[in-house]
Order: C-alpha cells, then sequence, then structure tokens
C-alpha cells in the first residue's frame, strides 16, 4: 500500500519536474523523468543501468530538485562503472550547456539479489549550483572511451 | 587517521584557530547482546517493544574489526571507506560486516559518516544483536548531563541515571533506561570550555550517551526471543531472499566551539529532512516555441526570510490552496538562535 502510494506520488513528482525544465530550461522531455528505486543504493536501481546495458551512447539528463532552504554546490549521481561521461550544465544566462568539472570514484559493494553479487559502484560528483527550491540541469554524455578511474589508496597500517 | 583493531581515530581541523589537531575524534561499531529467553511473566525479554541488553552488559561490545581502508581524494571529494567484519565461530565467512563512508559534507563543514550495516550474524548462541555506531571525542567531560531533540524541534536535557519526576531505580536495567527517542540529534556540551559535540541522524532511532564525550545510536536489532508484549514473534527481519536486512544510515557530526563557531545542527537538519531528489531521462529536446521562465521562487523566499533556521513547509489541500507552515527551528540550545523576521505576503507573491 505504501510502495504503490510512493509509486503515484513519484509519477507525479517527475511530471512536475518535467514541467519546470520546460518552463525554466527550454527543454522537453519524450518519456518520463525516472528517479532510482532506492536511495543511497547502487547505480543498478537507477534508470543508468538498464540503458548502460542496452547501449554504449547515450544522454543521460539529470534534473536535480533541491527542496530545503539551502543552496547546494555540488550532485552525486551513481554511474556504472565501465563507462564515462563528458559532463554539463545548463547555464540560463548564455542558455546554453557548459562543461562542469566532475570527478568519478568508485568502491566495492553488493547488490541485493539472491547472490549478493559484488559490484563496483561508482559516483559521480558534479560541480553544480541548485539553489534553495531550485531546480538544475545536467547532461552526461556517455562516451566510448573507458573510464579511467583511479584506484583508492588502501591503507594497510596504522 | 589511525585505525586499532574495531576503532577509527581522526584528527579533527580547526578553521577558526587553525590547529590542525584541535580535538581526537573516534569512531567504531559496536553492539549489545540481547536479553533473551527467559520464560515467565516477568522475563522482559528484549524484542519488538523493549530494548533490554544482557543482564551485566553496561558498554556494547566491538562489532566486527577494522579490515580494509580505501581513501579516494579528488578536488571535489575525499573519503574513506573502512569495511568492518569479522570471522565469529570458526566460520570462512565474514560477519558482523559493515561498510563505513567518512568524508567531510561540500555545503556544511560537518563530518559525514555513511554506515551500510549488512546482515546481522546468524544466531548460532541464541544472543542477539543490538548494533550501536559509537562516535566519541577524546577529553570532552559532559559531567553525564547531553541534549536531545523533541521530534525534531526543542533540545531537552537529560542527565544520566536520572529522572526528574520520578525516583531512578539503579537496580534495572541500566542501558536501557538512559535510552531516549532521537529523531534528529543527540548533543553533548564540555561543562569547562564551550565545546559541543553532536551528532545528527537522518532516521528515528534510539540513542544515548552512557560514558563521558560518547554518542551512541541503535541501528539495526535482531532478537531472537519475544518481549511478551503483544507481536507473538521474535525481532528477526528478513529481505526477499531470507537474509537478514541491510540497514543504511546517515549521520553528520559536529565538533565545535559553541560560541565561535556557528552550530549548524538546524541547517544540516534542513538538508536531512529535505535531500536533493534526482530524476532521470535519456531524450530531452530544445523547444524553441515555450518561452523561459525566470525562477524567482529560490531568491523571493530568500528575501522574505527564509534562510538558515528557518524551514517552510507546503501542504498541497486543493487547486490553488497551498497550506504554508514556516517553523523556526532554532531554539536556546543553538548559541546562534535568533528571531527570525518571515515576510508571508512576499512568500505569498512568489508561490502565485
Amino acid at each position: 500500500m505504501l510502495y504503490e502510494g510512493m509509486d503515484v506520488n513519484n509519477k507525479a513528482y517527475g511530471k512536475l519536474v518535467g514541467d519546470k525544465v520546460l518552463n525554466e530550461f527550454g527543454h522537453m522531455s519524450s518519456g518520463a523523468w525516472e528517479q532510482c528505486a532506492f536511495m543511497n543504493s547502487t547505480f543498478a536501481d537507477c534508470p543508468v543501468a538498464q540503458k548502460a546495458d542496452e547501449t554504449e551512447q547515450y544522454s543521460l539528463n539529470v534534473a536535480v530538485h533541491n527542496p530545503s532552504s539551502l543552496d547546494l554546490e555540488s550532485a552525486k549521481v551513481s554511474v556504472p562503472p565501465h563507462q564515462n561521461y563528458n559532463v554539463m550544465v545548463f547555464n540560463k544566462e548564455s542558455q546554453t550547456f557548459e562543461h562542469a568539472y566532475s570527478e568519478k570514484s568508485c568502491f566495492q559493494d553488493h547488490l541485493d539479489n539472491q547472490d549478493q553479487t559484488m559490484v563496483a559502484n561508482c559516483h559521480m560528483d558534479i560541480k553544480v549550483s541548485t539553489p534553495a527550491q531550485g531546480i538544475s540541469l545536467i547532461k552526461m554524455e556517455a562516451t566510448k572511451e573507458v573510464a579511467a578511474v583511479a584506484e583508492p589508496e588502501v591503507m594497510t597500517e596504522g | 587517521m589511525k585505525a586499532e583493531e574495531s576503532t577509527l581515530m581522526f584528527e579533527v581541523f580547526d578553521e577558526v584557530s587553525g590547529n590542525p589537531k584541535a580535538e581526537e575524534f573516534e569512531f567504531s561499531m559496536k553492539y549489545y547482546e540481547s536479553h533473551t529467553f527467559v520464560d515467565g511473566p516477568d522475563m522482559c525479554n528484549s524484542g519488538a517493544y523493549i530494548f533490554h541488553p544482557m543482564d551485566g552488559q553496561l558498554h556494547p561490545y566491538p562489532y566486527g574489526d577494522v579490515q580494509q581502508v580505501n581513501i579516494t581524494q579528488g578536488k571535489l571529494t575525499q573519503e574513506m571507506i573502512i569495511t568492518f567484519g569479522k570471522c565469529l565461530y570458526e566460520e570462512k565467512e565474514m560477519s558482523m560486516k559493515s561498510q563505513v563512508h567518512i568524508s567531510i559534507d561540500r555545503e556544511l563543514a560537518l563530518i559525514k559518516i555513511d554506515v551500510d550495516l549488512d546482515s546481522l550474524p546468524l544466531q548460532q548462541v541464541y544472543n542477539g544483536y543490538e548494533v550501536v555506531p559509537n562516535f566519541h571525542v577524546k577529553n570532552f567531560e559532559n559531567d553525564k548531563v547531553f541534549y536531545t531533540d523533541s521530534n525534531g524541534l526543542e533540545m531537552q536535557k537529560r542527565i544520566l541515571n536520572y529522572r526528574p519526576t520520578w525516583v531512578w531505580d539503579a537496580t534495572s536495567q541500566p542501558v536501557s533506561q538512559n535510552y531516549y527517542p532521537i529523531n534528529s540529534a543527540l548533543s553533548l556540551k564540555d561543562a569547562s570550555s564551550q565545546r559541543q559535540f553532536t551528532v545528527m541522524n537522518d532516521r528515528s532511532q534510539g540513542g544515548t550517551s552512557m560514558l563521558p564525550g560518547t554518542i551512541e545510536l541503535m541501528q539495526n536489532r535482531e532478537a531472537p526471543s519475544e518481549d511478551g508484549k503483544g507481536v507473538g514473534e521474535p525481532l528477526i527481519e528478513r529481505d526477499a531472499f531470507g537474509r537478514g536486512i541491510r540497514v543504511k544510515a546517515t549521520y553528520y557530526v559536529q565538533i565545535c566551539d559553541g560560541v565561535k563557531r556557528l552550530p549548524l545542527q538546524r541547517i544540516a537538519q534542513q538538508k536531512i529532512h529535505d535531500p536533493a531528489n534526482y530524476f532521470f531521462n535519456f531524450n530531452l529536446t530544445r523547444s524553441l516555441e515555450t518561452p523561459v521562465v525566470k525562477d524567482i521562487l529560490s531568491a523571493a523566499y530568500k528575501d522574505a526570510g527564509v534562510v538558515d533556521a528557518v524551514k517552510v513547509v507546503h501542504v498541497p489541500k486543493s487547486k490553488n490552496h497551498v497550506h504554508l507552515r514556516l517553523q523556526n527551528l532554532a531554539d536556546w540550545y543553538d548559541s546562534n538562535a535568533k528571531t527570525q523576521k518571515v515576510d508571508l505576503e512576499m512568500i505569498a507573491d512568489a508561490l502565485w
């Protein structure tokens, strides 16, 4: 019952976000604006997982809605480990997408499936301003080049 | 940062004084063994309603040892990923597993700790596990006093082993009796200085401060016997595959001079209660027909006074009818608490 209620709400929320993107950024979307199935989870629970399985070249558009009274300076998006992205942020002044600084970091996690499959889950940290009660729009173009991800430094002793 | 068996030790840099070792902060995963399988009307086992550690256990045991520490460093984020775990009962598979991500929040100068607590161990000896992330600041004397929020609002003074309206029973369940509901924060003040140590959580939990400079919050529990309070079954929660549930929680930690530096508890509370929501789409095209409307809501709200600890809640009632609730989250516990003036007309105009 709770899940069904949240599902209905999320669809309506996605539609409102689509309206905001159209009105504020002048971009129209075909298809719904979807969320990850769970918060704080791996990329496998997000729409990008299926897309990355289908094709190597796609454009992942991300609308970040900030409902708080605090301005945000960055965004964090879960992405698959085998792909790299050219990240751009829509600039309302110039009315164009402009290159944005981003960093990809990966760590080992396990999926919540039967076998608890181990995966490398990656976070793309993106420098983007999302004002309080506002929305920002990010375009992440998947590139064919293999992602160069720095291996984390492992501390072996104190 | 240093890691010793089950504890991580950090030196915390103080921006105001420039002291690189202003505070020594420790983090560890710990657990209580549940009081279980006692029959009779006064059994009082640990269960869905009752938290009751094993008799005689006054402090939690280490829950897994530090197995590995990974550090990632970038210009935007620096993160430590710590894996805890331990092999129990001569098993080859690791139990007591958790993965902890520690970073500095980008918007707020706070320590952010994400704890991904894996399934609790199989109960081969019927002991139950009640797992508490443990936060500790060295050389901190809060004089048995701590503060807990009241449903996210005014901080309430709590005194260890004391109730203001009845005589505290020192012989019965000393840990449980000192547990309080923590909906947003548990905070300590050093008795001999202005230092303040606050841990903020992202969900309602039980919590306490049993030792000087120490805060613990309950993240997951599994008790194999039932407490006789009406549920009629043990506290064992399984996922779709029959494993114990995995519980993730996020904590924000601030250790500061409560007067020289702004306490950020209420601002962090806004970020925790209203996190950014991410929406994804793969097909976006420029629509030249639609005039671009400038977003004025954010600026108008700031001009109207919706800043800092002021929270605005929108409750849609019907078409063109929005119920607004304005809250000043700050209270007298914070040294920077102040009256906030808000212009309702400006908010209404911005919404309209």
